[in-house]
């Protein structure tokens, strides 16, 4: 049996999550290569940094984030992203999720591969801790 | 005791990747979800994600 949220609650849920990545200073968004967890973190490819205040209030339980400053010498690596991770400033991973080329929670028809000195930018980035 | 579960969280990205060697850029969307079960399900095979990949040079 599936629970169906209000709008309020997942605004709420959504804005405390997103809160969390303002703890300490600065937050950021980390593509990774090896396998990891939300303790230990795996390999970084590419590092880019969220605004002080990384996403803005929730609206239909969706926050969208702020301006992300690009990594502009991306580390690179010679195997595809697995992992994304949003973490504080401090390196504390607040929310992980999987990258692949296909049969992850992302997927990508090519992989995605990040080479050493590429720039690696993110236009748009929306979070959501409750879909319904 | 009911199995209950809410529909888990679900991350959306625009990713730009400027090659170094090249100068052209990789355009990515990305939808990621954070739900264990929808990982399982698209392990299985039936991914019902979108996803693309497009090259503005």
């Amino acid at each position: 049996m599936a629970v169906t949220h209000s709008t309020a609650a997942r605004n709420a849920a959504t804005d405390a999550v997103t809160a969390l990545l303002n703890a300490s200073g600065a937050g950021k968004l980390v593509f990774r290569t090896s396998p990891s967890s939300v303790t230990v973190p795996g390999t970084a490819v590419a590092t880019l940094t969220f605004s002080a205040t990384a996403f803005g209030a929730s609206s239909s339980g969706i926050a969208t984030a702020n301006a992300i400053t690009s990594d502009t010498n991306a580390t690179g690596n010679a195997s595809s992203v697995q992992f994304a991770t949003l973490q504080t400033g401090a390196g504390v991973v607040v929310i992980q999720c999987s990258v692949a080329a296909s049969a992850s929670d992302i997927n990508l028809t090519n992989g995605l591969t990040v080479s050493a000195g590429d720039t690696v930018s993110c236009s748009s980035l929306t979070y959501t801790a409750l879909t319904a | 005791m009911p199995d209950l579960s809410g529909q888990m969280g679900e991350l959306r990205f625009t990713l730009q990747i400027k090659r170094k060697e090249t100068g052209l850029t990789d355009t990515v969307e990305l939808v990621g979800y954070l739900d264990e079960e929808k990982l399982k399900e698209l392990q299985n095979g039936s991914n019902s994600l979108d996803s693309s990949t497009e090259r503005s040079d």
